[in-house]
């Protein structure tokens, strides 16, 4: 039987078998991996640059990677942090280029965040109009805390995968996701536009 | 302390999963159409490629080298084996060729048949001889004596040249047969013509003049080189030989005349000009006692 229909018939297969049977020519198995990550990856980069087009720029970038790069995929490594690892890395390499470190939180904002379990949607409204602030409040995040909490919310990694696609410590990439939650929660509390 | 953590971890966790419910995905956050189509284009020609690759792309390169480095060891060893600088092909080509064929040879001995028998017809008709066959043969012989002998001195110094060899192969036995005959001929009719002084005052003149011409009409027609155009080593080694045979025949001549004063004489001149040569056999007939023949 031809791997492209057995690719076909098996609709739940993994990442890592789809990768390896493109890597070995099916092209059936790409656009099934494909379907499945390019929503998250493009967002992955829409959060980060706040512009579209260069959002598109550089997801079309990390596709061309991973293209060229199929024959050297290995199964042990996990599809999902292979493929935002190169992500992260065409990301770096994007701000290295743009020369900018933004801060959209003043230091030591994280100690005045402050929860508030009280608060709830009340609505489909109310949820929408706190799903807009939230994109705004992601926007917002400081470049580190943003990265872990799209890698965390787009690609579905653990702390341990997030740390290994950044190269950062375990330690600090809890860190950053806590303090992401805690000024994401701040920005939809003292949002006036949600209250 | 333990309940004010636990209700900060609390508070984390509603907060996380509040978050990821309001998360947005959706559709508008997706890339465009094009984008996917152009993507998925690479990827689909990414596998294409290796199987429509032009000639000059995947492993030609191996291929290639192997063919390069052939061309170039062949070269490089044909190169060798040719070289210029070898001395055996330099004596080689300096040497011409000193006949150029068995065919030429049996011309040079048929025309100088023709002078010869030319010649005798002059000296018969002049009515000079008085013994016709002897005088025929006699002048046969020395015309024949010349062409062989310039044919043998050919043959020695070829086969005495690295190239000789190869020269002794072109020279088929049956004419090196025939030349040994007429030397054996030559001997036996050379005593038998000894005696005849009436011929050697009366033609001895004649002879050389017809001589020189034949050679030189030989030599213009290329039938038989001299030996001049020899290589030079070959040259200088057959001129010494020469001059030692010279000198040993003027040392023997003056013992067969008994002048045994003159004779010890050349002998030491012919010892200080040849320190290398053996003349033990000329010292031993001049040693006192010794019956020398006449």
């Amino acid at each position: 039987m031809d791997a492209s229909l057995v690719v076909k018939a098996e609709q739940n297969i993994s990442d890592e078998q789809l990768m390896l049977a493109y890597a070995r020519g099916d092209n059936n198995a790409f656009d099934q991996l494909y379907a499945r990550h390019k929503g998250g990856v493009f967002r992955y980069f829409l959060r980060q640059c706040s512009d579209k087009e260069q959002a598109e720029e550089l997801y079309q970038d990390v596709w061309a990677r991973l293209i060229n790069a199929r024959k050297s995929y290995k199964s042990e490594a996990r599809f999902t942090t292979w493929l935002y690892t190169l992500a992260h890395n065409r990301l770096v390499d994007w701000y290295r280029k743009q020369g900018k470190i933004r801060e959209a939180f003043p230091a030591g904002a994280e100690r005045e965040a402050e929860a508030d379990e009280s608060w709830q949607p009340e609505n489909d409204l109310q949820r929408q109009r706190l799903a807009n602030s939230l994109s705004k409040a992601i926007e917002s995040l400081p470049e580190d805390q943003r990265e872990v909490f799209m890698l965390k919310q787009e690609a579905g990694l653990t702390v341990n995968e997030i740390a290994k696609v950044t190269g950062a410590d375990n330690e600090a990439c809890k860190s950053r996701y806590r303090y992401a939650i805690k000024k994401l929660r701040h920005w939809l509390l003292h949002d006036e536009s949600c209250q | 302390m333990n309940s004010e953590d636990n209700k900060s971890r609390n508070d984390s966790e509603l907060a996380d999963s509040m978050i990821d419910g309001l998360y947005p995905r959706s559709s508008q956050d997706l890339p465009p159409e094009s984008l996917d189509k152009l993507i998925l284009t690479k990827a689909h020609n990414a596998n294409k490629k290796p199987e429509s690759g032009s000639p000059f792309s995947g492993g030609w390169k191996i291929p290639f080298s192997m063919a390069a480095v052939m061309v170039l060891g062949l070269a490089v060893l044909l190169r060798l084996g040719v070289s210029p600088e070898d001395p055996y092909l330099e004596m080689h080509k300096s040497m011409p060729a000193p006949v150029k064929s068995v065919a030429d040879m049996d011309a040079a001995i048929s025309i100088d048949q023709e002078l010869a028998d030319d010649l005798v017809e002059e000296v018969v008709g002049s009515g000079v001889a008085a013994e016709k066959p002897g005088i025929q043969r006699k002048k046969l012989d020395v015309r024949s004596m010349e062409v062989i002998n310039t044919g043998k001195e050919l043959q020695d110094a070829a086969a005495s040249s690295p190239a000789g060899e190869v020269m002794q192969q072109a020279v088929p036995e049956k004419k090196k047969r025939k030349a040994l005959k007429q030397e054996d001929q030559l001997g036996i009719m050379g005593s038998h013509g000894a005696g005849s002084e009436q011929f050697q005052e009366s033609t001895a003149p004649a002879l050389e003049s017809k001589i020189v011409e034949m050679k030189s009409h030989s030599q213009d027609q290329g039938l038989i080189q001299p030996v001049e155009m020899q290589s030079p080593d070959i040259q200088s080694i057959h001129n010494g030989e020469l001059e030692l045979q010279e000198c040993i025949t003027t040392v023997e001549s003056l013992i067969a005349e008994t002048d045994l004063v003159a004779s010890s004489e050349q002998l030491k001149y012919c010892q200080q000009k040849f320190p290398d040569a053996d003349f033990s056999t000329l010292e031993t007939l001049l040693q006192p006692g010794v019956k020398r023949l006449k």
